[in-house]
């Protein structure tokens, strides 16, 4: 009976540590949804000149809308850079990406054509980077968190042992 | 109580500068034209073709009491203006205005940036002037009663600045293409600066090309449209060619001229040239005297 429940115990903690590996993707999620939108208003923002807020209002990004970024950022024409600096803090982000995305968002709107489009661009480029280094390094920390929980599980069953 | 104009224009200004013009008495907020914000300079407002300054809490005093807008408070005028979009206006800006959606400008100026000789831009808007547009339909009746009498002919509107040309093209070409007062005429609007068109009801006969040169747009609906009249306004050289090359078309213009009376425009190259040609054969002379004044008269007697 007791060894039943140590396996038992074991496994919950198995599966804990897959569903906190499994929520490190969330971020992945969202820079590829920043990415979409960000590709969307340098392609609109360049072939039509489309203001901000209608560009917002026109973007259909299915995880953003989700969590909330585009409805916030359509809540008001006026203060497009503050509202996408509070939109931003939605987002399920380390401290790193989220620093690119409030750098934007700081002159976002206040810039000439040219200038506007070489900001999106950085930060494309840097969000892409980004995303690429946390790729690479997701199945790692994914493996080290499930192996992590399924040992604390284990140890526990064996101390309730 | 304000106009739907004026709730308009006051989406665009910050919080404190619309509270403190929406103290003054209703009559004189209805009667403003222009409202200029410079920045850490006193606000001005144009009423009745007189400039005046008001406190924090709505009262008319003199310059040095005047509440002052802050540079923020301008930053925040023209995101509002831009729609946070500043890009989306930058050739607007350049020409030294922002088209507002609901037909109206606003007037921005500072330190220029050129580009081989022209101005490319701002690199700081130091100035904003919102001019207040309202449509009145029946300021230009006495020039539809006088086209009633006489038959229609091709009219220049003169006025310096500010004194209503705009509201005076808008409410021909209303009174022109909804017949009110003779049989409608299809009217064109060659509506460079997004100011005619936007404005007016949607229930005449009346085509546009906007945000186009005047020239290009005026070549473009005599070719394409068929208008009976096109309207333009500020009409400058640059259209001079193009608005006599439609002479001959049989299309009537009524356009408008900065000018007090139509003899200065004689001085003015091609303009006078396009006056001698007898395009326009009709004159109006907008004016201010305790009240807007209109004299029509026709344009030989008064050259």
């Amino acid at each position: 009976m007791s060894l039943l429940g140590a396996l038992l115990l074991t496994a919950g903690a198995y599966f804990g540590g897959i569903i906190i590996a499994r929520s490190f993707a969330e971020e992945l999620y969202a820079i590829d949804g920043v990415l979409e939108l960000l590709d969307y208003m340098q392609t609109r923002i360049e072939s039509l000149k489309t203001p901000l807020y209608q560009l917002f209002c026109d973007c259909a990004q299915p995880y953003l809308e989700s969590v909330g970024f585009l409805p916030m950022l359509r809540s008001s024409p006026a203060q497009i850079n503050s509202l996408w600096q509070s939109a931003t803090e939605l987002l399920p982000l380390s401290q790193a990406v989220k620093k690119e995305l409030l750098l934007l968002g700081e002159s976002l709107g206040d810039l000439p054509l040219e200038e506007q489009q070489k900001r999106i661009s950085l930060c494309i480029n840097s969000l892409k980077s980004q995303q690429k280094n946390i790729a690479s390094s997701l199945p790692k920390r994914q493996k080290g968190v499930r192996t992590t929980a399924l040992l604390i599980g284990a140890v526990i069953s064996i101390l309730l042992i | 109580m304000l106009n739907s104009a004026t709730e308009i224009i006051f989406k665009y200004l910050p919080m404190r500068i619309s509270k403190a013009i929406n103290g003054l008495p209703p009559r004189c907020i209805e009667s403003l034209t222009e409202i200029r914000l410079r920045a850490n300079m006193p606000l001005s407002l144009t009423a009745e073709g007189k400039n005046m300054f008001i406190t924090q809490n709505g009262s008319a005093c003199r310059i040095n009491r005047g509440i002052c807008t802050t540079k923020e408070e301008l930053a925040e005028c023209l995101r509002r203006l831009t729609q946070g979009s500043l890009y989306s206006y930058e050739e607007y800006i350049a020409q030294g205005y922002i088209p507002l959606a609901e037909g109206g400008r606003a007037g921005v100026c500072g330190t220029a940036v050129l580009k081989n000789g022209n101005i490319a831009g701002f690199a700081d808007i130091s100035s904003v002037n919102l001019r207040l547009h309202r449509f009145l339909p029946d300021i230009a009746l006495p020039l539809a009663e006088h086209y009633q009498k006489h038959g229609v002919a091709g009219t220049l509107v003169c006025a310096p600045p500010g004194l209503g040309k705009t509201s005076f093209l808008r409410s021909i070409a209303y009174l022109l293409s909804v017949g009110r007062v003779i049989e409608p005429l299809r009217i064109a609007l060659a509506d460079e600066r997004q100011e005619l068109a936007a404005a007016l009801p949607k229930n005449g006969i009346i085509d546009y090309v906007a945000n186009a040169p005047k020239a290009d747009a005026i070549t473009l609906l005599t070719r394409t449209m068929a208008p009976q009249i096109i309207i333009c306004d500020e009409i400058s050289p640059n259209e001079c060619l193009s608005v006599l090359e439609s002479q001959n078309t049989g299309v009537t213009f009524i356009a408008s001229a900065h000018c007090t009376h139509p003899k200065q425009l004689l001085k003015r190259g091609r303009m006078g040239l396009m006056l001698e040609s007898g395009i326009f054969p009709l004159c109006v002379i907008l004016g201010y005297n305790q009240g807007y004044t209109c004299q029509i008269a026709p344009t030989r007697s008064l050259l």
